[in-house]
């Protein structure tokens, strides 16, 4: 699955660790789901979801293979 | 996110540490048999099964024993079990992905020994070793989940 989180974020002026606290997760965990390598539950999908106003579909895509 | 069966994260240093020392002096005692009758702390217990090797067997009835090996044994599952279970400061799905893959894989690990035993050990040493493999999937789940909380709360930062 790919992510624009790490380009939301930038969009929205916030660092990972800003970011992490806001939805109740590590800095780490941000992190791992910008490299693509942790796939979030949807409730954390729409968390980021709703901070950054935007629909989940316009954070995360499915790619070939998923 | 909300976990019922975890224990608070302030339990894990204290029940770690305890289960070093009892984990220690397990292993203390495979080398002197001796080890746990230094201690003398005699009471009455209630025996389901006491077969004994030169006295007739036991059973349902009260019998005279030592418990600290009882004590230490209870100890080291107890305090094992907490350390192994407890949250962590920030406990979120990451954390619980983490933990879900290492039980997994310490199950693995524990059969893949227990079946080489199975194959290259016999007789009393293998009732040994059926001993060791009730305590190290624990000990094989403690190693590999902390190994990869360590490993993952040190992942570098990409700013």
């Amino acid at each position: 699955m790919k992510n624009r989180l790490k380009i939301e974020r930038a969009i929205a002026n916030l660092t990972q660790g800003e970011l992490a606290e806001k939805i109740g997760v590590s800095r780490q965990t941000i992190n791992a789901i910008e490299a693509g390598k942790f796939v979030p539950s949807t409730v954390l999908a729409l968390k980021l979801s709703r901070l950054f106003s935007k629909s989940v579909n316009e954070i995360f895509d499915l790619e070939e293979g998923d | 996110m909300k976990t019922s069966y975890l224990f608070p994260h302030r339990f894990k240093l204290l029940s770690g540490i305890l289960f070093v020392i009892t984990g220690a002096l397990l292993i203390y005692s495979l080398f002197d048999s001796t080890a746990f009758s230094k201690v003398e702390l005699n009471m009455k217990v209630f025996a389901i099964a006491d077969p004994g090797i030169f006295e007739p067997a036991i059973y349902f009835s009260w019998v005279e024993n030592n418990i600290v090996d009882e004590i230490v044994l209870l100890l080291f599952s107890v305090s094992g079990l907490i350390f192994a279970f407890s949250k962590e400061k920030t406990e979120d799905e990451m954390t619980a992905k983490i933990r879900l893959d290492s039980l997994v894989w310490a199950t693995y690990a524990n059969y893949i020994v227990l079946m080489l035993c199975v194959i290259f050990v016999f007789s009393f040493a293998f009732l040994q070793a059926l001993m060791f493999a009730i305590f190290t999937h624990l000990v094989f789940f403690i190693l590999r989940y902390n190994w990869k909380i360590y490993k993952f709360n040190h992942s570098t930062d990409e700013e």
